[in-house]
């Protein structure tokens, strides 16, 4: 039992392990940083999430590839070398790949931007793909740029009125595009708060619009036509803000490009 | 009598008011400061959110006041028997599995789930069934519709439906828009007229289906109109505010003393009693507790379940035959 | 307002039979438990169909409108039970439904001929079963309806009270209205009835004044009773 977990934890700290050839992603934001990452026939999978194109822009490079359902009993037929979890904390997932024997690599959600290079740079590493990985980290440096000093208040708005902390990820983001997004309670915002408050901008993300959503249909309220001729409404493809992984980059740079 | 659904109603609309004029202070300074944002407020989201806590509470009272009489059972009500659930899974079908969007589409899904739903339980308890066969029956008619919904929202084509729907089934009335309500409030109302015309034939039934029948009421055609009425009033009301519960059930028997028990006689102010009550639980979502948003349906709950209880425990003797 | 009934039967419970009543007439239906007595008085009410007719005044009850033959005919369960706490002026009130409006003078009569004025204004749910049935009882007295169908009316009552509403029964007779009443006094059957329906196993085996009708043989071979010194006594 001992050596077991000895074992395991050998595997888990990734060293002296040659690079992996049968990699399975279990996760939509993980799905995208190994699709940008892995060389050529590294990858075995990505979850059905990474192969919808509703849901990331890299799903064409997903295709051919066996999707998976998120689970990690059903990737394991594959017989991966490596499995990468996105921030799970499923336990029963855990103690079956240590029991398997599976090297695990979990991404959590990034709370900041350099957690969003630190998950490029340690699933870089662990595909064995270093310098892929600091040309990405360089490249989503260079799209993001230098944070301008940020003047314009503003929401990222998702549907049902949802948005994001004000210290957050997101909010860092914005700060790239020079916004500050404003300080909403909950993550939730109602039409009144947006009325009586509105910022200068309102970054409004498109998420699946050809499907029904209570949510997107929120965002098109009569009531927002009142919207003072002060705010901006820029509505942005919702996709990468999903993960806030490195295709969140671009996006700020055309926001930045938009804004001024 | 008259005198009860007078305060009734003066209630319900000094409720309605209050929602209206909630934070009377903030709203002063926006009008001062932009006068179009505080209409927008007003006439897009404050007026279409009164209206419809009225309409729909009103609906949910004079719904439950009806089943209780029609089946004759004072556990009956939309919530527990199963047309919510029904106009629940209505509605996800239209929009998540059909993908046909819109306030009509979903009331009218809406409508059809609450059909089959009373459908199947005057199905299940024909001939006069008892208090716990009529509510294992519904219970499990919930229950299937409950599970339905789940399957249908897993196999709709967005990942995220379940989320999206979760949310919308807790209950709410904000932000809704005058759209809402001009779909949703026609056949509400057609409903609740359906029901209220049914009110002699339901005092009838105090005594028996068969009484009912000796004393020349159309017991027959009195169930369908009840029914088709309550399919009609729940489903709309579903559709646009998601799941409220307990008002159908609690309201009737808050309101059944005052109107010397009589099952026709309580519709009446069931429904002012329900407008009421939905205005002034929408006016609790509204205070800020720890800068969370507070869902209708669990306000709701959490008033009608514990009341409930005590009606139970001091009903005990009356409900169980 | 005459009750002409032709080869009824409700299968499986009757069997097809015949009888007349007639205006002012106060007819007793006796027979012992699963006689067929409750199921007789429901057909004559017109709550269930099958074979044969029940004409009144020679119109059969499936010719009339539901509120013609409401207006026409009360009918009273032996079923005592109430679901919701009302008032008992109010329970009676129901009776006047086929007429369309309230008439509290009706309903204080009502009320008064079976000694129920006490409680009237009660919660049925809070009376005894004796004073429940005689407000139910002033239900289907209050309209004054040409036939009434009364099914074990001074069932759970005192003997005062037995007494009473068989008074206030003879009254609606005297007023011209035709009585069915199911009755298991043997002995109130014989004294206060005009005429005696016997049912036995479905069938009417005796139609005609009491003492024709509850011969020793039939109390034998019927009920399995006989009177003895001592009162009844099983045969």
């Amino acid at each position: 039992m001992m050596r077991a977990l000895a074992a395991a934890a050998l595997m888990w700290s990734g060293t002296a392990v040659a690079a992996p050839t049968r990699v399975v992603s279990l996760n939509l934001c993980t799905d995208e940083l190994v699709l940008l990452l892995a060389a050529p026939g590294q990858l075995a999978s990505v979850s059905f999430l990474g192969a919808d194109g509703n849901e990331t822009a890299l799903a064409p490079r997903s295709r051919g590839l066996p999707t998976n359902n998120g689970r990690l009993d059903s990737v394991v037929a594959l017989a991966p070398d490596l499995v990468f979890t996105g921030g799970s904390s499923d336990r029963y997932a855990h103690e079956l790949a240590a029991r398997l024997k599976l090297r695990v690599v979990d991404v959590p959600p990034p709370q900041s931007i350099a957690d969003i290079r630190r998950n490029i740079a340690s699933v870089a590493a662990a595909l064995g793909r270093d310098a892929t990985g600091a040309a990405l980290i360089a490249q989503f440096d260079a799209d993001l740029g230098s944070a301008p000093i940020a003047t314009r208040s503003a929401l990222l708005l998702g549907g049902g009125g949802t948005t994001a902390g004000a210290d957050g990820v997101g909010a860092q983001l914005l700060r790239h595009a020079g916004l500050v997004q404003q300080d909403v309670p909950a993550g939730q915002v109602s039409l009144e708060r947006l009325l009586a408050e509105p910022p200068q901008v309102i970054v409004q993300t498109q998420y699946r619009s050809s499907q029904t959503s209570l949510g997107q249909s929120w965002l098109q309220h009569p009531a927002l036509k009142a919207l003072p001729a002060t705010t901006r409404t820029i509505t942005v493809d919702g996709r990468p803000w999903t993960c806030m992984g490195p295709l969140v980059a671009p996006e700020i740079a055309r926001l930045r490009a938009q804004l001024q | 009598m008259t005198r009860l659904n007078l305060s009734l109603a003066a209630l319900a609309l000094l409720l309605a008011t209050a929602s209206l004029c909630w934070n009377p202070v903030g709203m002063l300074t926006l009008w001062q400061r932009s006068p179009e944002a505080a209409r927008a407020i007003l006439i897009e989201l404050r007026l279409p959110r009164a209206l419809l806590a009225l309409a729909i509470g009103g609906s949910l009272g004079l719904t439950g006041a009806a089943m209780q009489g029609l089946l004759r059972n004072p556990l009956a009500s939309p919530d527990v028997l199963g047309p919510s659930t029904g106009a629940a899974l209505g509605a996800v079908i239209v929009a998540y599995t059909f993908g046909i969007a819109g306030t009509l589409a979903m009331a009218l899904g809406g409508i059809g789930g609450a059909l089959a739903a009373l459908g199947l339980l005057l199905l299940l308890s024909r001939g006069g069934a008892s208090t716990a066969t009529l509510l294992l029956a519904g219970v499990a008619i919930s229950a299937l519709g409950g599970a339905l919904t789940n399957l249908a929202l897993s196999l709709a084509p967005s990942p995220y439906a379940l989320y999206d729907v979760l949310f919308w089934l807790l209950g709410s009335l904000a932000d809704r828009s005058l759209l809402h309500v001009v779909v949703a409030l026609p056949p509400l109302l057609l409903g609740c007229a359906l029901v209220l015309s049914g009110r002699r034939g339901l005092d009838a039934l105090a005594l028996g289906e068969d009484v009912a029948a000796s004393l020349g009421v159309d017991v027959a055609a009195l169930r369908l109109r009840i029914v088709i009425g309550t399919a009609l009033a729940v489903g709309a009301g579903v559709a646009v505010a998601g799941s409220i519960g307990f008002i159908g059930l609690v309201v009737p028997h808050l309101v059944r003393p005052r109107v010397g028990g009589r099952p026709g006689a309580a519709l009446v102010p069931s429904a002012l009693a329900g407008a009421a009550l939905l205005c002034a639980a929408d006016l609790v979502v509204r205070l800020p507790v720890a800068g969370h948003d507070l869902k209708l349906g669990v306000v709701t709950a959490l008033i009608g379940a514990p009341f409930f209880l005590w009606l139970i425990v001091r009903q005990r003797e009356v409900i169980e035959p | 307002m005459s009750l002409t009934v032709s080869n009824l039967a409700r299968s499986p419970i009757l069997a097809p039979l015949s009888f007349n009543v007639a205006p002012g007439e106060l007819v007793g239906l006796v027979g012992p438990n699963g006689a067929g007595k409750t199921t007789l008085l429901r057909a004559l009410a017109g709550l269930t169909s099958g074979m044969g007719s029940v004409r009144i005044d020679g119109i059969a009850l499936t010719d009339m409108h539901p509120n013609a033959r409401a207006r026409r005919l009360a009918w009273l369960p032996a079923d005592r039970g109430t679901v919701w706490p009302m008032r008992g002026r109010d329970i009676v009130a129901l009776g006047l439904l086929p007429l369309g409006g309230r008439d509290e003078a009706a309903i204080d009569v009502a009320l008064a001929a079976v000694d129920a004025s006490g409680f009237a204004d009660r919660d049925v749910q809070s009376l005894s079963t004796g004073e429940r049935a005689r407000v139910l009882l002033a239900r289907a007295l209050v309209a004054r309806p040409q036939l009434l169908l009364l099914d074990e009316p001074i069932a759970n009552l005192d003997p005062e009270h037995r007494l009473g509403v068989l008074d206030a029964l003879r009254g609606e007779a005297k007023r011209g209205a035709a009585v069915v009443v199911a009755l298991h006094d043997l002995d109130l059957a014989a004294a206060r009835c005009d005429r005696l329906l016997l049912l036995d196993a479905g069938r009417l085996i005796g139609d005609g004044v009491p003492n024709a009708v509850l011969t020793l043989a039939t109390l034998a071979q019927v009920f399995k009773v006989r009177r003895a010194e001592t009162g009844w006594q099983r045969a």
